[in-house]
């Protein structure tokens, strides 16, 4: 009874740990991807100003379809150069930002998922 | 880059953001070629498509890109292919795609003639991001023929809008409103109405210009015959009279200003262009030799900071202009500019009274003269400008 006592505890301990470590692994994940440019848009820094204009149908289409991005993202997409992970950009972000380091990590996935959604970036590396 | 007490936050927005002045070109026009495969009766430029000593002067491939870059390293965001038929290029494709790969859009004026489903399928994949603007001259063979005077320009214009059509390539129609096809006005604003793109009426040349190079004569005499009169332009441009009230009122009160004796009205250009042999002018209307500057010799940045400017300075010394434009609330409605000056006149600043005829008229619709009156000798022209919010 005891051993079986004793077994049910290291089974539900062991399930535990596997459920946190599957919650874990999406994150882990995204922080260790790598993201570049993609090949579809052309980035131009005009008077300040970081204006990303796509190349291929899907990004975007017409005249008002082109992209502007301020400060802090212009940051971030100076850090997506196709060699930092997700993580190094927000550890990189962290030097210029009293913001916590969980919190700038959430920000920049966000604006990635932004930018990937749109294909202004792409996965160079997971 | 300076620390920030607030959390970090990203954000873009569609659209360009301009917190400063912008950057010193916005956009420029590039005319590849005065040559063009109509014949159009009306036209003030065209050259023939085979014109092989005309195509030599030509700007080369590297010349123009060469251009273009400067142009993107001033800040351009737009580039205005134009001709002539600029199709007619060999190297256009190569043009375009360099445009568009140096994070330019592309506005294309085109017949549409010589676009190929090759053509098509491409601005489908890296589409130009403005709306294509074609013109079109006949809603039938026998119009578009009396006009372009090929009898092939018809089907191969409806040809290249229905591969644009069929791509889901976004263009827009416009208009040449001469005697031959001015009773096809009301089936062309239905046709035109049917194009998924077409967001408001399509615009129209109807007041025909003459020859910018001052070159054929007997081609100035054929346009000036086939101009629309005054009053027959103002039935058309108020075909929706409130529509054109608030329209008008709207451009009159932010560009009727103090006259002047400046010849040049424009402020600060953010546009610039290039003529197909590689002239910087003001306008692509304005060749005047003293006005153009050869880009072999001097770049678009010396363009903009020290050759506009001057042109800007300009002041007339003709009496005739002195006495009319110069004291004329009208000269921001009125089509009258060096340009044109200098197609009719051979001078920068004598006053052309085709232009000053449609101003006044259009002036006197809107109320802000009497049938009488010749706006030049109107003191109060600030209290006119209150009639257009009545609609007087």
């Amino acid at each position: 009874m005891k051993n079986q006592k004793s077994e049910s505890r290291k089974r539900k301990s062991s399930l535990a740990a596997a459920r946190r470590k599957a919650n874990r692994l999406p994150l882990e994940n995204e922080l260790n991807k790598i993201y570049g440019p993609s090949q579809d848009v052309v980035a131009r820094l005009i008077e300040g100003e970081l204006i990303i204009v796509p190349l291929t149908a899907g990004i975007g289409n017409m005249e008002n379809d082109f992209f502007a991005l301020d400060e802090t993202g212009k940051a971030i997409w100076t850090l997506l150069d196709g060699k930092r992970t997700v993580a190094e950009v927000a550890t990189e972000l962290k030097r210029s930002y009293r913001t916590p380091l969980d919190r700038i990590r959430r920000d920049v996935m966000g604006f990635i998922a932004e930018l990937a959604k749109r294909k202004i970036i792409v996965v160079l590396s997971s | 880059m300076s620390p920030s007490r607030r959390a970090l936050y990203a954000r873009f927005q569609r659209g360009p953001i301009w917190r400063k002045a912008g950057p010193l070109l916005r956009s420029f026009d590039m005319e590849l070629t005065e040559r063009c495969n109509n014949i159009c009766l009306h036209c003030c430029i065209n050259k023939p498509e085979h014109d092989n000593v005309t195509a030599r002067k030509e700007m080369t491939t590297e010349h123009c890109k060469d251009l273009i870059r400067q142009a993107v390293d001033l800040g351009a965001l737009t580039v205005r292919f134009t001709g002539g038929e600029p199709l007619i290029r060999k190297d256009f494709l190569d043009l375009y795609l360099f445009s568009r790969r140096s994070g330019l859009r592309v506005l294309l004026f085109t017949n549409a003639r010589l676009i190929t489903p090759e053509l098509a399928d491409l601005f489908a994949r890296t589409p130009p991001l403005e709306k294509i603007e074609i013109t079109v001259y006949g809603l039938t063979k026998g119009t578009s023929e009396s006009i372009t005077q090929d009898p092939n320009a018809f089907e191969e214009q409806r040809r290249g809008i229905e591969l644009l059509l069929n791509r889901n390539v976004p263009f827009i129609v416009k208009g040449a409103l001469l005697p031959v096809n001015r009773h096809e006005l009301s089936d062309f604003l239905s046709w035109a109405a049917m194009i998924p793109w077409m967001d408001s009426l399509p615009s129209f040349v109807m007041f025909l210009e003459l020859r910018t190079r001052r070159d054929a004569p007997d081609k100035n005499r054929q346009i000036s015959g086939m101009r629309m009169s005054p009053k027959d332009g103002m039935a058309i441009l108020a075909m929706k009279p409130d529509l054109y009230r608030k329209e008008m009122g709207d451009f009159c009160r932010r560009c009727l200003d103090q006259p002047s004796d400046s010849i040049f009205r424009c402020n600060a250009p953010s546009v610039i262009c290039i003529d197909a042999y590689g002239h910087i002018q003001y306008c692509l209307a304005l060749r005047h030799p003293a006005t153009i500057l050869d880009s072999r010799r001097h770049s678009l940045d010396y363009a903009l900071r020290e050759h506009i400017p001057k042109l800007r300075k300009m002041r007339s010394v003709n009496p005739d202009y002195l006495t009319r434009c110069a004291r004329c609330f009208l000269r921001g409605l009125c089509e009258q500019c060096p340009a044109k000056s200098w197609s009719e006149h051979g001078v920068l600043d004598q006053p052309v009274e085709y232009w000053c005829q449609i101003a006044h008229e259009q002036a006197r619709y809107l109320g802000l003269i009497s049938d009488t009156e010749r706006a030049w000798e109107v003191g109060d022209w600030k209290s006119r400008l209150g009639r257009l919010d009545v609609g007087l």
